[in-house]
């Protein structure tokens, strides 16, 4: 319901108005007995437009009346009826005082004046006609709803409810409507094969240990702390690692706010699930291991993870912490019925992407420490990729233990 | 997945460039004993720490790059205070647990053999408060690896007058004496720890005066003394970013080859290089 539509009509009665006042002048200006015949067929026409505006007039009332919901409000439909009664009588009256008029008109020529007043009596018995319309009445109710209705709006949204708007469709952001072809890759990557990787340590001086691996365009940094003194009360037989993940604010597409969200505190947990298994920890009673991780930039979510667990690794082996065996991480995704190791941001975002796996493995061992699964796979493909990532723990391996060998110096 | 196999004959030789990974296998010869940074799996003795191959006789250790501060009876230490427990004070020391100082272990004031009352107790606060450094020795070891201190000398106790400086626990060895006078007229504490306190030189004083065992004032301490301490702390620093054993002789060299510098410009990189570089030749061709 709008205002537009009240103007509308009241332009179409304007319209109306016009006309018929329009033809009437006209009619004034032939005096003859053809005339008098054209005079009577144009009063039919006006009696004619009359009921159709009375009719049009009240479905749209009729519209109008559904619309507000005012079905009940008995005065608005007293004042209706009252302005149909006025239509009615107006035209009677007009139709009477027309004829009446035009056949003083054609005795009398010489009383022009007399005619203008007869017409302006006939311009201003429709503008009462149209006046008693109450189409003002109604622009006051449908302001007064208006109103109302703001007021309960403010009431909701001082209630703290967040309404939408009806009828709101959610921009795309991505449209995933592309799909992944395994053996078209980026770089002309195989579907086996790692990105490049490069790994340092010692980068930050004021940690007790620090490392920083890239995997291609992902960046990941870690610095490690202790052992300290755990400031929880109690006595501990064994140490307490307590790892930290966060994604840099610059790092991902969407820009990640300074407080820990849920994906980083998961990532935090995974991360100390796959590294405890690798630690003596046995030999730090009373004291507490800190790592803290930032990813500088995520080319892809699960493989930043993974990196993240080759790099804090090598951070605690930089800090002197004894542990069994370093623990490398791979990850891999699964397309249609294939596996794709090592995917990127772009791999991973594209419709065909079923499911990603993570996998922490220990080669001195021969041990898994950790394993996540996401997505759905069947029973053959899972094995099958954690084989591949097994493989690929081996490679980070080796060259971890030569970053470290070489900061050995004689 | 790379296994490299060190044979019994190799370790002897390799005993210059035996350098090992975490997880990498040393040896599965069964007759040597594992000692630190190692553990024995099955048949084979393998690493845990990354770092250097050590053997004395049948022990194998290895060595790591860099470690926290493992404490010996016997060191001498600088700590600070961060706790006031019941009969007790626990003070950090840059190691893996907090060292504690028990109130039977300090010298209380009115002389050496007065006895423990109540009163003690609930003037702890009087003695060592929070963010207090004190020079201590480490007398014994708990069962969960943490050092208890003792400051049963004249030498030990609260420090005043001076400043700290921290560097890496490895370069300090143990000697002799950790109780330094330089030439300039600046005492040295080296801890073990790797915290070195710079202070202003002080006469050995036969110290029976109750009240200044634990005072918190400094004396005056003159603009040449302050400029000399702030030289030597610097001087320090460069020797612990350059790797440098620290032992009084290198401070000593480091010092007069920083003479003709101001002491902030000891903090400058090129400057720095240039020093140590002077008091590493100096301290070659003394040496030989």
């Amino acid at each position: 319901m709008n205002l537009l539509s009240i103007r509308q009509f009241e332009k179409e009665t304007d319209f109306t108005k016009k006309n018929i006042t329009e033809k009437c002048l006209n009619s004034n200006i032939k005096l003859t007995e053809e005339s008098n015949i054209e005079l009577q067929d144009l009063l039919l026409k006006i009696k004619t437009e009359m009921a159709n505006f009375k009719v049009s007039a009240k479905s749209f009332y009729s519209k109008k009346l559904e619309e507000i919901q005012l079905k009940n409000d008995s005065n608005l439909n007293e004042i209706i009826n009252k302005s149909f009664i006025a239509i009615d009588s107006h035209t009677e009256s007009l139709s009477s005082l027309n004829f009446k008029n035009f056949q003083s008109l054609t005795t009398h020529d010489d009383k022009q004046t007399e005619k203008n007043s007869d017409l302006n009596s006939v311009t201003n018995s429709f503008d009462q006609f149209f006046e008693s319309y109450q189409i003002p009445f109604l622009k006051k109710r449908y302001l007064e709803f208006e109103i109302e209705k703001q007021n309960l709006t403010m009431k909701i949204k001082k209630a703290k409810r967040i309404l939408g708007p009806d009828g709101s469709i959610e921009p795309p952001y991505e449209i995933k409507s592309e799909k992944l072809n395994i053996n078209n890759r980026e770089f002309n990557r195989e579907s086996k094969q790692l990105r490049p990787l490069c790994m340092r340590i010692d980068t930050i001086k004021q940690a007790n240990g620090s490392a920083y691996v890239e995997l291609g365009d992902l960046k990941v940094v870690c610095a490690v702390y202790g052992p300290r003194q755990s400031l929880k009360p109690g006595n501990s037989s064994a140490g307490s690692l307590n790892c930290d993940f966060k994604f840099a604010p610059f790092s991902c597409k969407k820009r990640r706010p300074y407080p820990k969200d849920t994906q980083e505190k998961e990532y935090g947990l995974l991360l100390n699930q796959a590294l405890v298994p690798s630690l003596r920890l046995d030999l730090l009673p009373k004291s507490v291991i800190d790592i803290y991780v930032q990813v500088l930039e995520a080319d892809g979510m699960v493989s930043s993870l993974a990196a993240a667990v080759t790099c804090a690794s090598l951070a605690l082996a930089n800090a002197g912490i004894e542990m069994y065996d370093f623990v490398s991480g791979a990850s891999a995704g699964y397309v249609d019925n294939s596996i794709i190791l090592d995917c990127d941001l772009s791999e991973e975002e594209k419709i065909n992407f079923n499911g990603s796996i993570f996998l922490s493995y220990m080669p001195a061992s021969n041990e898994v420490t950790h394993i996540v699964q996401w997505g759905e796979v069947n029973y053959a493909n899972s094995a099958k990729a954690i084989e591949i990532c097994v493989d690929a723990c081996s490679q980070i391996h080796s060259v971890m233990s030569q970053t470290l060998l070489n900061s050995i110096k004689d | 997945m790379s296994v490299q196999f060190y044979s019994a004959n190799s370790i002897d030789k390799s005993r210059k460039i035996g350098k090992v990974t975490p997880g990498e296998i040393i040896t599965d010869d069964q007759q040597y004993m594992r000692g630190h940074g190692t553990y024995s799996n099955e048949e084979n003795l393998v690493a845990s720490l990354g770092g250097v191959i050590e053997r004395v006789n049948k022990l194998i250790s290895v060595k790591p790059l860099r470690a926290r501060y493992n404490g010996e009876i016997g060191d001498v230490i600088v700590g600070r205070i961060t706790e006031v427990q019941q009969k007790r004070w626990k003070v950090d020391l840059n190691a893996r647990q907090d060292a504690t100082l028990l109130l039977s272990s300090v010298n209380l004031p009115g002389g050496v053999q007065r006895r423990k009352t109540e009163l003690d107790e609930l003037h702890m606060r009087s003695f060592f408060v929070e963010g207090h450094l004190l020079s201590a020795e480490v007398q014994s070891f708990f069962q969960d690896g943490g050092a208890s201190l003792h400051t049963r000398s004249n030498k030990y106790g609260k420090l005043r007058n001076g400043s700290l400086v921290t560097v890496p626990s490895a370069l300090i060895k143990r000697s002799k004496s950790h109780f330094i006078t330089l030439p300039c007229g600046v005492d040295l504490i080296l801890g073990v720890n790797g915290y070195i306190w710079v202070s202003k030189h002080v006469e050995n004083i036969v110290n029976n005066d109750p009240d200044s065992l634990y005072s918190n004032e400094n004396e005056v301490i003159t603009d040449e003394t302050r400029e000399t301490i702030a030289r030597v702390s610097n001087c320090i620093k460069l020797l612990a970013t350059h790797d440098v054993v620290i032992t009084n002789t290198m401070i000593v060299y480091t010092y007069d080859a920083s003479l003709q510098y101001h002491p902030k410009e000891l903090l400058k990189f090129d400057v720095g290089e240039q020093i140590i570089e002077i008091a590493k030749a100096q301290s070659k061709e003394l040496g030989n």
